[in-house]
């Protein structure tokens, strides 16, 4: 009951929001610039045999450092702030993106590929009209993974001074065992997992619109 | 079977004997890939007829599917040229190349994301035509693939059988309407049914088109079927035999020619020669039903025919008659003796003349005309008899053509 | 379309030819590739805390500073991290991995696509909130322990969990139905089927996993010190508090090194007991 009280506290209330639209902020921005790194990076790693390992091995090295020292490791150069937060939730969410950006091209009929190719589409008409869309369930997989593993990681940047419904979290530590930090972990905790689930529910009504039906499961 | 008999497509002697201008022409063509020592095809010169489906036929790894995606440079020749409507297209921009060139593969390779419609329309949308001639365009080719244009413009590939799938795959690539085609195993995997009636269809469309044909497949039955002109490759697309189906059942270059057509040479023969180009027994005995008995019996006593065979008032056979039925009075004529089985038109094949006959357990098949009226007879000794004299006739046309011209070999 | 239909043509076989010649060139690069393959990340690594220590060493610390980096903190903090990484992912491998057995067996893979999907759920819960609100518990329950490692080993187990008992049926489910139609055609017995085919077969799929805990908790073990357990996050937090950069920067490689350290010790692991022909 305590919990309702707190949830109908209207300055919990405000600052809840204002916390989960940074939070959502702090989601967007890095999943954003990864989809257009990742898409990048997935191509090239496609294209080229010799740069594939390397770049999907940096990539997944990325995501092996706990996302505290990237967090921390980002200030002394970014400054403190979003900023760091950012930069590393960036390089977090590259490698599902850029390994399903790459599985997903090589899902793609080789026919299919030689069909477009003996009908005289040069080599980019074939990438965006033929290979990209028919990756593109898998790359939106990717993106879905790379959204959620933010939405959590993101909590965490609130130890260093980042924004973001990890602040609540982080308020309701300080506080334990006091009265009243139970009902902030709960806050920013719960809160955290909705936006996780409507993230979800966002990613499924993208693919509604953007897979084309010939290829939807 | 009436698909085989009503597919009329050129006739394979007579025109494809001497080859027309040429479309297609391989000079010295040679692919060798990296790391292998020896070329994957080796300096291949080939000239193909407009007009004329020229098959590529040979066993695994001989080169005829790497020969054949040289023409539309898929696979880049390390050598040689592909002239093609007498331009130099070796070193033209391939994408450019390949919208004139018709491509069909044995995965059909169909873009799963895109309805029928808008994969049959990928070459026209490429060279930019306006959107209400790709549509009529489409359209046109649905139907013409024997695909109702309003069912199936806008499902998409897996909703589609295979035969279906392949069948698009044909549309989609005369959309542009390319004056050549180039086809790899386009049947290969399809149920034999299926084929066969894709096969014949393509025949009679084909026999419209008069596409300049270029195709690959490992069977030779399919290569007799399909091709004006044979090309049986050896390892390294060397040309064992480049020539017409008759020319190579009869009178195989060498022996690697003689194993790879295989035993039953003389059967698929009998697959190339039509009814109507062997002599028939035309001065049989027949009868009319409206004559009346005793004339009939008279007129079967007085030949040196055991049967006679009676005709309708449109002269259509009905019953094989003897004596004995003759002199019956009971049962009215039309159902005395023995019902007229194995009835082949002037455009089956003999080997279909032969399947009737045996199907209908009778030693001779009846010819009739497109309305049915009786034409003809023809027996197993004629069927025997036109083999043996076409192997002799070619056989010394070919001695006869060696020793006029020494150099006259057929060779890579 | 199968592809098994078409003959292997000169293209088939000159790609099978070029491979043959690219395995000969990839023998004798192979020595070189191998020293990389095993040497490159601890090398990598060293000179990470080469760097750290001169430029540590470069700078002129003040007395917090100096008092916050000392040899034996460090090294305090990495034993406690190390020990809470070693004992939850023991503990989560113990409970995950027969579960995600007991799951997929014939009577109760019904329900494998439910705890599947709770699994991937379960990756939208934040590592901070659910480690923070388990210690709440320890904290505000008289009967439990509310110091030391047990109630972070508890944390990070129940952030470990799901991910490991996902990954272990996923696994396990995908091991080839036909092998074991074929174990099955050949009278053996469920449990036979289980330990001689299944469960060889699942090796991988449990070291991918033992692999995949160890990354988590040391990760997730960088927050023990909120909850009083310890470990380098420690170095990191006070760095940022105290507004001193050479003592998070020393914090966050210290732990971005070890993290390192464990992949590449568990992917070694991972490769050396992993049945050789998968």
């Amino acid at each position: 009951m305590a919990f309702l009280e707190y949830l109908s506290d209207p300055s919990t209330q405000r600052e809840l929001i204002s916390q989960t639209l940074d939070h959502i902020y702090l989601t967007a921005v890095p999943v954003a610039i990864a989809v257009v790194l990742g898409l990048g990076l997935g191509i090239l790693a496609h294209r080229s045999p010799q740069l594939r390992s390397p770049i999907l091995s940096v990539v997944s090295t990325l995501l092996t450092i706990p996302s505290l020292a990237l967090f921390a490791i980002m200030i002394p150069i970014i400054g403190i702030g979003a900023g760091p937060a950012i930069v590393a939730l960036t390089l977090y969410a590259l490698l599902p993106i850029v390994r399903n950006t790459v599985s997903g091209l090589f899902s793609v009929d080789n026919a299919v590929i030689e069909s477009a190719k003996g009908m005289g589409m040069s080599a980019t008409k074939r990438l965006w009209k033929i290979e990209l869309p028919n990756a593109w369930p898998v790359m939106l997989a990717g993106i879905r993974v790379a959204t959620l593993l933010t939405v959590g990681i993101a909590a965490i940047a609130a130890l260093v001074g980042g924004p973001g419904l990890g602040q609540e979290i982080f308020t309701g530590i300080r506080r334990i065992p006091a009265s009243g930090s139970l009902e902030s972990l709960l806050g920013g905790t719960l809160f955290i997992i909705l936006l996780a689930v409507l993230f979800d529910l966002l990613y499924l009504a993208i693919g509604r619109v953007t897979i084309p039906r010939g290829i939807r499961e | 079977m009436s698909d085989v008999t009503n597919s009329d497509t050129t006739s394979h002697l007579g025109e494809a004997a001497e080859p027309g201008e040429t479309m297609i022409e391989l000079q010295e063509l040679t692919k060798r890939f990296p790391g292998q020592e020896a070329p994957a095809v080796d300096r291949l010169s080939l000239k193909i007829p407009k007009g004329e489906i020229v098959v590529f036929v040979g066993p695994s790894g001989c080169g005829k599917t790497t020969s054949l995606k040289m023409i539309n440079r898929i696979i880049e020749p390390s050598s040689g040229h592909i002239i093609i409507d007498n331009e130099d297209v070796t070193t033209i921009d391939p994408n450019q190349l390949r919208r004139r060139i018709g491509y069909v593969i044995q995965q059909i390779g169909l873009f799963p994301h895109m309805r029928i419609g808008d994969n049959v329309a990928t070459v026209p949308n490429l060279l930019g035509w306006d959107k209400e001639r790709t549509r009529e365009r489409v359209d046109e080719l649905l139907d013409v693939v024997g695909l109702d244009p309003r069912t199936y413009r806008e499902r998409f590939p897996r909703e589609l059988s295979g035969g279906q799938r392949q069948r698009v795959g044909v549309a989609r690539a005369l959309a542009a309407d390319p004056p050549v085609l180039l086809m790899d195993e386009p049947f290969g995997a399809i149920d034999p049914i299926t084929r066969n009636r894709l096969q014949n269809e393509f025949l009679r469309l084909q026999g419209e088109l008069q596409k300049t044909i270029a195709f690959v497949t490992h069977d030779i039955d399919e290569a007799i079927k399909m091709g004006d002109r044979i090309a049986i490759l050896q390892e390294g697309a060397k040309l064992a035999q480049f020539a017409t189906p008759e020319e190579i059942l009869t009178n195989p270059a060498n022996e690697f020619v003689q194993d790879f057509v295989g035993t039953g040479a003389t059967l698929k023969r009998l697959k190339l020669t039509r009814v109507r180009e062997v002599e028939l027994t035309d001065d049989a005995l027949t009868g009319r039903e409206d004559e009346d008995r005793e004339t009939l019996r008279r007129r079967l006593a007085e030949s040196d025919w055991t049967a006679m065979l009676l005709l309708d008032r449109e002269e259509r056979p009905i019953r094989w008659l003897r004596t004995p039925d003759l002199r019956q009075q009971q049962r009215p004529l039309t159902e005395a003796g023995l019902p007229a089985r194995a009835i082949v038109e002037p455009q089956a094949t003999l080997s279909d003349a032969l399947e009737e006959m045996l199907l209908g357990s009778a030693g001779v098949a009846i010819v009739t005309d497109g309305r049915g009226r009786f034409q003809g007879l023809l027996d197993v000794d004629d069927i025997i008899l036109a083999i043996q004299t076409m192997r002799d006739t070619e056989a010394e046309f070919y001695r006869a053509a060696k020793l006029s011209d020494p150099d006259d070999e057929v060779s890579a | 379309m199968s592809s098994t239909l078409t003959p292997p043509d000169a293209q088939e076989v000159a790609r099978r030819t070029q491979a043959r010649d690219e395995d000969a060139a990839l023998g004798r690069r192979a020595r070189r590739a191998r020293i990389v393959h095993y040497l490159g990340m601890p090398l990598f690594l060293l000179a990470v805390l080469l760097a750290l220590y001169l430029w540590v060493q470069g700078q002129e610390l003040d007395s917090i500073e100096a008092r916050t980096i000392t040899l034996g903190t460090l090294l305090s903090q990495t034993r406690q991290h190390i020990t809470l990484t070693l004992y939850s992912t023991v503990v989560v491998l113990l409970l995950a991995v027969p579960l995600g057995i007991f799951a997929t067996r014939p009577g109760t893979r019904r329900f494998a696509p439910a705890i599947i999907g709770l699994g991937n759920a379960g990756q939208a819960i934040p590592s901070l909130g659910l480690l923070a609100l388990l210690y709440y518990l320890f904290r505000t329950q008289p009967a439990l322990p509310s110091t030391g490692t047990f109630p972070v080993v508890v944390g990070l187990v129940a952030y470990s969990f799901l991910p490991i008992l996902r990954n272990t049926m996923v696994g396990l489910e995908q091991v080839d139905r036909f092998v074991l139609e074929a174990g099955k055609g050949m009278g053996m017995s469920q449990r036979r089927v289980l330990r001689r085919i299944e469960l060889p077969l699942a090796v991988p799929v449990i070291l991918a996993g033992v692999r995949t805990a160890l990354v988590l908790n040391v990760g997730t073990a960088a927050l023990a010190f909120l909850f009083g357990g310890g470990g380098l996050g420690q170095t990191i937090f006070s760095g940022f508090q105290l507004r001193r950069n050479v003592v998070l920067v020393t914090g966050a490689v210290l732990v971005a090194v070890l993290a390192l350290l464990v992949d590449y010790l568990a992917g070694l692991i991972e490769e050396k007991l992993t049945p050789k022909g998968l």
